[in-house]
């Protein structure tokens, strides 16, 4: 029994901090913004954490901190130019940011060890703050996904013209999601940091931008729910498609192109959708079948 | 309970000038009408008012209030709501949930509230969804309450882009083509309405082509043609101005 | 010196061209990422590889690489966008399934190359150079500017001249309107991405050559170049491409002779950032580009 949690403890780990991603994606898609620049503060967290607990001896508690503000800062900042941008370009403006980040850290490899990585970062995460961590991660996705908040990223998402006519600020409220994504990527990166032993950047590159984005195409974008369950089905693939070994590769690129045909909107809110639609449409029958209000016989 | 007033309200796209020198007052408590052949402006004038369009000339006035150049979530929160010629509603969303976006601009608890949970925004939510369940008991839509707004019928719909607009508590309401495509029982129902909401104190512009149910409900008539004002006045007085007769009929005598 | 850097920088620059011009026409034509372009551009590099190796000419090599890789570029099209197609956020939905087909293109290569770097057998191409005042051109730089010449000028005639690349254009602007003109679709779809697929196949199996060096994930840097050249230059502007291609080539070779590469490409991308800020219909396009809702 020991030895089998032994064995997928790592996968659990990477598990949990991928949710963490997952959710970081997920805030700026919610919210209608094509922004697919997680994987660059996720790296600037990863970094910064991993500097300043390292070299500079900072206490990670508060390193951590630091790179949720730094994140927070990003988040705000990157806003700004990309308010004016919708679609594609959004998207193909948040790669440049990853890029740039990316570049940066190989550029200035005095401090972040270039392309050969940032080593040795003592291993200050163990599984039960990754679990910790998203824990509290899920509170706060729940909790912000019933408010106002949540509702007018839903809005927007949908129609944004509507939801203006609303009273949704939509700079306001895009501002937030990217404030919110800034945040959580950062402060995962950060914990990443302290779990992996070394960092570097192409860890934080296309691959991880493909693999956030994959989580929330599979889960879904609209529930609390769905993050987790697309990080779990790509966490377990590749365990489960071992036999397939090499061609694991080709299996999540045939599952993506299957999902997004068969289900646009992910496993988990597909199935939400399709109850909502079950249960309207078992409501419409009794209604019909039970006439409308027998008061008198 | 305030007026809107459009003074002097032009629209230019490069060299065509879609909507010119267009004065027109919606009072509250009235239903006011604007009509005209396709391709007036009439939407256009609803867009500019609603804060989707830049104005060439001309300022419109929410009471004392200035709302020419207010962004369009600032003239909701000024209390002016729409609904549109083509029905938008949130497709994901159920008809209770379309229902309590409209509210948005009655929450009360503040961001950071919202952001960590703290409880006034906790009890916020659930308070909210009862206010857009009252709201379709009043419009007799209950039984959709959870049904995805986009799978309801043509009518059912209409109203619950009506129930949205009006769950702004606005003072002017911006009625783009409300009733078409209906037939005139179910367009006899929207009407009650609508003078409900007038009686309320509210202010309506009803954009329609339907002369019949214009000439009903409305008080006062402006008739927009080619983007220009060519008429004004009672349904009685307007129906039976030449200009008007031309404008539908086509072909200038 | 500062003469060959802009030579180079012009050969370059030229397969990058190549490579966008394929993608620009689909993004400009369908709006949509294909990321799974990098995968065709990989693919062409295969084919001549392997033509090669059986024994085959060079000339042939290419051009079985440019059908192959517009075969592969077709069979995208049908498995990863016909799919897709009537189904609302497009631009999304598009992104995601070619980043799919991508990875599954990505996977045959690597098990055809055993994850191993595939290299020409050592007399496929002549070595030979060239002097031209200051300048020394290599046998191989000739032939990709012959090509990439000769291509452009096929591709801007057949764009501008040819009724099929007025229906190209046509289903561009509105393909239900062109559809009920006589244009069918279908056709349309099959010539825009075998066209994007074979330009993109040449790129590779001529990038193949010059680096001497064939791998599966060959495509990737390629792709993130293109994303510069294709805003810079204009969605779907077929000049754009080339003129933004050949400037990219130029400015990158100029730039890594005198900069580490990492700054380079923080520039690179800076400037894109830049100009999706300023201009994002770039150099020559003219698209309305979203703003969201404002007053306009």
């Amino acid at each position: 029994m020991m030895n089998l949690i032994y064995t997928y403890q790592p996968l659990f780990d990477y598990f949990l901090l991928a949710v963490g991603f997952a959710y970081s994606q997920q805030m700026v898609l919610r919210a209608g913004v094509f922004s697919i620049g997680s994987a660059g503060f996720a790296c600037i967290g990863a970094y910064a954490v991993g500097i300043l607990v390292k070299n500079q001896g900072v206490h990670p508690l508060l390193a951590l901190l630091l790179a949720v503000v730094i994140g927070c800062v990003g988040g705000f900042l990157l806003s700004i130019p990309l308010a004016r941008l919708r679609g594609v370009f959004q998207a193909i403006a948040t790669l440049a940011f990853v890029q740039i980040v990316v570049s940066l850290c190989l550029y200035f490899d005095d401090l972040t060890g270039g392309p050969q990585g940032f080593n040795n970062i003592p291993k200050l995460v163990q599984t039960w703050h990754l679990l910790l961590a998203v824990a509290v991660t899920i509170y706060f996705m729940y909790v912000i996904s019933r408010s106002s908040i949540g509702r007018a990223f839903d809005a927007l998402r949908q129609d944004e013209t509507v939801g203006a006519t609303l009273g949704i600020s939509i700079r306001k409220y895009h501002m937030i999601a990217f404030v919110l994504s800034g945040a959580l990527a950062g402060f995962f990166g950060g914990m990443q940091s302290l779990y992996t032993y070394s960092i570097e950047p192409e860890m934080f590159g296309f691959a991880f931008l493909v693999a956030a984005l994959t989580y929330i195409i599979l889960g879904g974008r609209g529930t609390v729910t769905g993050p987790i369950i697309g990080a779990a089905i790509m966490s377990v693939l590749p365990e489960l498609a071992r036999p397939l070994a090499d061609n694991r590769q080709f299996f999540q690129g045939a599952l993506m192109m299957v999902m997004v045909a068969f289900m646009p909107h992910g496993v988990f809110d597909g199935l939400v959708l399709y109850l909502r639609k079950r249960r309207a449409a078992a409501r419409d029958k009794t209604f019909k079948e039970g006439g409308h209000g027998s008061t008198g016989s | 309970m305030a007026a809107l007033v459009l003074n002097n309200v032009s629209k230019r796209f490069g060299g065509l000038l879609a909507v010119s020198d267009v004065n027109l007052e919606v009072p509250p408590g009235r239903i006011t009408g604007l009509i005209g052949p396709n391709g007036a402006g009439k939407t256009t004038v609803v867009n500019m008012i609603t804060g989707l369009l830049k104005l060439t000339t001309g300022n419109i006035l929410l009471g004392d209030r200035d709302i020419t150049t207010a962004e369009a979530h600032e003239v909701a929160y000024a209390g002016v709501s729409r609904t549109f010629q083509n029905i938008r509603l949130l497709p994901e969303a159920t008809v209770l949930e379309n229902v309590v976006i409209g509210f948005h601009v009655h929450v009360k608890s503040s961001l950071f509230a919202q952001l960590l949970g703290l409880p006034s925004s906790l009890r916020e939510s659930p308070k909210l969804f009862e206010r857009g369940w009252q709201l379709l008991e009043r419009f007799g839509m209950t039984r959709f309450a959870d049904h995805p707004a986009g799978s309801l019928a043509y009518g059912h719909q209409r109203r619950v882009e009506m129930m949205r607009a009006v769950a702004t508590d606005p003072q002017i309401l911006l009625l783009d083509e409300p009733v078409a495509g209906m037939n005139d029982v179910e367009a006899a129902e929207l009407g009650t309405v609508f003078n409900e909401l007038a009686a309320s104190g509210i202010g309506l512009l009803l954009i329609e082509h339907n002369i019949r149910f214009v000439n009903q409900l409305c008080q006062k008539v402006y008739v927009l043609d080619s983007g220009a004002m060519i008429a004004q006045g009672t349904p009685q007085e307007v129906m039976h101005n030449p200009a008007v007769i031309a404008a539908y009929l086509g072909g200038k005598k | 010196m500062i003469a060959q850097q802009l030579v180079n920088g012009l050969v370059t620059g030229s397969v990058y061209s190549l490579f966008a011009l394929g993608f620009t026409l689909i993004f400009g034509t369908f709006k949509i990422l294909n990321l799974a372009h990098a995968g065709v551009f990989m693919s062409g590099a295969f084919i001549g590889y392997f033509a090669v190796l059986n024994g085959l000419p060079l000339w042939l090599a290419l051009v079985l690489a440019m059908i192959g890789a517009g075969l592969v570029s077709y069979i995208v099209e049908l498995t990863a966008f016909a799919t897709i197609r009537g189904s609302g956020q497009i631009e999304f939905t598009a992104l995601i399934s070619s980043i799919g087909a991508n990875l599954c293109l990505m996977s045959v290569a690597q098990r055809l190359s055993n994850t191993k770097v595939l290299r020409f057998p050592f007399e496929t191409f002549p070595v030979a150079f060239y002097e031209l005042g200051p300048v020394r051109f290599s046998f191989l730089q000739i032939i990709i500017l012959l090509v990439v010449v000769v291509l452009l000028a096929v591709m801007m005639l057949y764009l501008y001249k040819t009724t099929f690349g007025r229906q190209i254009r046509a289903v561009s602007g509105n393909e239900r309107v062109a559809s009920l003109l006589g244009v069918n679709p279908a056709l349309v779809y099959f010539q825009t991405f075998f066209i994007s697929g074979a330009l993109a196949g040449v790129a590779g199996i001529l990038i193949g050559l010059s680096f001497n060096s064939i791998h599966f994930y060959m495509g990737e840097p390629y792709l993130l170049k293109a994303f510069v050249v294709v805003v810079l230059g204009g969605l779907g502007s077929v000049h754009g491409a080339v003129v933004a291609g050949m400037l990219l080539g130029i400015f990158q070779n100029l730039a890594v002779a005198y900069l580490p590469s990492a700054l380079t490409d923080t520039i690179i991308y800076g400037l894109l950032f830049v100009v999706l800020l300023v201009k994002p219909s770039g150099l020559f396009g003219s698209e309305g580009v979203q703003v969201g809702v404002a007053r306009r």
